[in-house]
C-alpha cells in the first residue's frame, strides 16, 4: 500500500515537473497587425512584445525586411513596406535560450482611390480571388 | 565767437547721445520683461476657464492603426480643442447605459480624444461647456478623463469616466468638420504614432502607450529658464484692503514680510510669493467645484496675472466643517509639463475666500541647444534595466529643472515612485 502511495505521489511530482516546465515556454504576442489588416497606405506597422534581449526578424512575402534586438521591456514597434494586395507579414523570434517561434499574418492593400467603407467586402472579394 | 559754436554743437551732440542712450535702455528693459508686462495686461481680462483645463494631449485617430498625438505647441492642437469646445458648447449630455463601447474598438474609427491633465467632475465641465444635463441626473462626483469624438454615421461625442462609465452628447452631430479637420493634419505630415496595447510579458504596465513609429521624432530645446519678477507695491498691495496699515519685516533670509494684522503675505528672495489669510470660523458661504476654481483664477489673475502655459495639474477637495479646495497648478514648456519637487502656483479656497496662495512660475528664458529625444520604448528599456521595475503605472515626455536649465525628460511612474530617463541621452537622473 505505501508502495503504491510513493509511486503515486512521485508520478504527480512529474507530471507537475513537466506542467511548469511546458508553461515555462518563453512568451511573444504579436499586436500588429492583426489577421486580415486592411490599409490603404505603402507600410504596416509591425508591433509586439516578448521576452529581454530576443531577436526579432520581420519577413514580408518571405523577404527579410528588419532584424530588431529587443530590450529590457521587451516591446518592440517597427514598419514594414507592403505591396498591392496580399501581403504575409512573417515574424520570427529567436529567444535567448535559442528557442524560436514564427507567427504570420494576413495584411491587404488597397489602392487609395478605393472606398473604405465597402472594405469588409472587398477583402472577401480579395481573399475569394487569391483562393481561387 | 567760434568756441562758442563748438561748444554748442558739443552740447547738442551730447544731449542727442544722452537721450538716445536712455531711450535704448527704457526700451530694452521694456523688451526684456514683456512676459511679466504681459501678465499684468492678462489681470485686466477673464480667464475662461476652459483654457485652464486644456488637454495635455489630443490624439488623432486616421484609422487603419495610425494616429497622431499633439502636445500643447503642436500644429493642430489649438484647432482640435476649439473645434471641441464648439461641439460640446450647449449640447445636453446623457449618461451612456449599457455602452458597448470599448477602448480599442473606439481606437480603431476616424476621429480624436482629448485627455484631460486630471480627472474633472463631469458638472463642473458641464457648466465650463455650458452643457445641459437634462432630466437624467449624473451624480456629481462623478470624474472624467478624457472627451472622445468619433466618426459613426455622423458625430458621436463621449466624455469617458475614471470608473469606465460613458456620458454621451444627447443627439449626434454632423462629421463633416471633423473629416476636414482630420484630413488637414493628415496632409500636414505629421508624425505618426501607433498604439501599444497594456504589456504583461516582462513589465506589467498598466496603460497602453502610444510610440512615434519614426526613430526621428521632432527636436526638442533645451532651455534657460529665468524665475518671476520680484512683485511691484502695486501688485503687493491688492492683497491687503488698506495698504497703508500693513507692517514691512525683513527677515534674515532676505525675505520680506507684510502684514496687517489678519492677512499676510511673504515675498522670498527669488520672487516667489505666499499669502495666507485665516478665516473665521464661523464663515460659511458653501460653494462647488467650479465656484471655487473660478474663484481661484480669478484671484491669480488680479494678484500678478495669469501666467501663459499655466493649467490645472491637481487638486485636493477636504470636506470637514466646511469645504476646501487646494488647487494646483502646473506650468507647460514646449508644451510638455515642467514637473518639480515644489509647488509652482497653488490656490486654496475655502468658503468662497482665498485663504492661501503660493506663487513661484519659472520661465523660459533662452533656447540654449535642440535635442532629438529617444524613443519612449529606449527610455522603458533604461528604466527597466537600471531599476528592475514590474510594474509600471505611466510613461510621458516631460520637462524637468536640472541645475540651471530646463532639460526634456522621460518620465515612469512605477508603484515604487518617479524615474526620469534624460531624453537626449537615455541617461537615469537623480532628482
Amino acid at each position: 500500500m505505501r508502495r503504491l502511495i510513493g509511486i503515486t505521489a512521485l508520478s504527480l511530482c512529474i507530471v507537475f515537473l513537466l506542467f511548469i516546465m511546458a508553461d515555462a515556454k518563453e512568451e511573444f504576442v504579436l499586436n500588429r497587425p492583426k489577421e486580415d489588416f486592411v490599409t490603404t497606405q505603402g507600410y504596416v506597422i509591425v508591433s509586439g512584445e516578448t521576452v529581454a534581449d530576443t531577436s526579432v526578424v520581420v519577413l514580408v512575402n518571405g523577404e527579410k525586411k528588419e532584424t530588431i534586438r529587443v530590450g529590457a521591456s521587451g516591446l518592440f514597434v517597427t514598419q514594414a513596406d507592403i505591396e498591392l494586395g496580399k501581403n504575409v507579414i512573417t515574424v520570427k523570434v529567436v529567444f535567448p535560450s535559442g528557442e524560436e517561434e514564427i507567427v504570420s499574418r494576413n495584411v491587404y492593400r488597397l489602392d487609395k482611390d478605393m472606398n473604405l467603407k465597402s472594405l469588409s467586402s472587398i477583402i472577401q472579394a480579395l481573399k475569394l480571388l487569391i483562393l481561387q | 565767437m567760434k568756441n562758442r559754436d563748438s561748444f554748442l554743437v558739443l552740447l547738442l551732440v551730447a544731449l542727442v547721445g544722452t537721450s538716445l542712450f536712455l531711450s535704448g535702455i527704457t526700451w530694452w528693459r521694456l523688451y526684456s520683461e514683456n512676459g511679466d508686462v504681459q501678465a499684468e495686461v492678462s489681470a485686466l481680462s477673464v480667464v475662461d476657464l476652459a483654457d485652464v483645463i486644456t488637454p495635455d494631449r489630443v490624439v488623432l485617430h486616421f484609422g487603419q492603426d495610425m494616429h497622431s498625438v499633439l502636445y500643447p505647441d503642436t500644429p493642430f492642437y489649438g484647432e482640435a480643442w476649439d473645434f471641441a469646445r464648439k461641439i460640446l458648447h450647449g449640447k445636453e449630455l446623457v449618461e451612456v447605459k449599457n455602452a458597448n463601447l470599448d477602448d480599442e474598438n473606439l481606437r480603431q474609427k476616424v476621429g480624436m480624444e482629448l485627455f484631460f491633465p486630471v480627472p474633472l467632475p463631469v458638472d463642473f465641465l458641464t457648466k465650463v461647456f455650458n452643457m445641459n444635463v437634462g432630466q437624467q441626473a449624473i451624480p456629481h462626483e462623478r470624474l472624467v478623463n478624457s472627451v472622445t469624438m468619433i466618426e459613426e454615421d455622423g458625430l458621436s461625442v463621449f466624455f469617458k469616466g475614471s470608473d469606465g462609465k460613458f456620458y454621451g452628447l444627447k443627439n449626434r452631430q454632423s462629421s463633416f468638420e471633423l473629416k476636414q479637420l482630420l484630413e488637414r493634419a493628415r496632409r500636414e505630415n505629421l508624425s505618426v504614432y501607433i498604439y501599444l496595447p497594456p504589456a504583461k510579458i516582462n513589465v506589467e504596465f498598466e496603460e497602453g502607450i502610444y510610440v512615434p513609429v519614426s526613430t526621428m521624432q521632432d527636436d526638442l530645446p533645451v532651455l534657460a529658464f529665468k524665475h518671476e519678477k520680484t512683485p511691484s507695491q502695486s501688485t503687493i498691495a491688492q492683497f491687503f484692503p488698506d495698504f497703508s496699515a500693513t507692517r514691512k519685516i525683513e527677515e534674515k533670509d532676505g525675505a520680506v514680510v507684510y502684514t496687517d494684522g489678519n492677512r499676510g503675505i511673504r515675498i522670498y528672495p527669488n520672487g516667489a510669493i505666499e499669502y495666507s489669510r485665516p478665516l473665521p470660523r464661523e464663515l460659511k458661504a458653501g460653494s462647488d467645484f467650479y465656484e471655487a476654481l473660478k474663484i481661484a483664477v480669478n484671484f491669480i489673475n488680479t494678484h500678478g496675472g495669469w501666467p501663459n502655459d499655466v493649467y490645472l495639474s491637481g487638486y485636493k477637495v477636504v470636506q470637514n466643517q466646511r469645504t476646501s479646495y487646494t488647487f494646483n497648478f502646473g506650468i507647460r514648456i514646449n508644451g510638455l509639463p515642467l514637473l518639480s519637487q515644489s509647488e509652482y502656483l497653488t490656490v486654496t479656497v475655502e468658503e468662497n475666500q482665498v485663504s492661501r496662495y503660493f506663487r513661484n512660475i519659472v520661465k523660459e528664458n533662452k533656447v540654449l541647444y535642440k535635442i532629438q529625444p529617444i524613443s519612449p520604448i529606449q527610455a522603458l528599456d533604461t528604466a527597466i534595466a537600471i531599476y528592475n521595475l514590474k510594474g509600471i503605472t505611466s510613461l510621458e515626455l516631460s520637462y524637468l529643472i536640472s541645475e540651471d536649465t530646463l532639460i526634456p525628460v522621460w518620465t515612469i511612474e512605477s508603484h515604487s515612485g518617479r524615474i526620469f530617463i534624460n531624453a537626449k541621452n537615455g541617461e537615469a537622473i537623480n532628482f
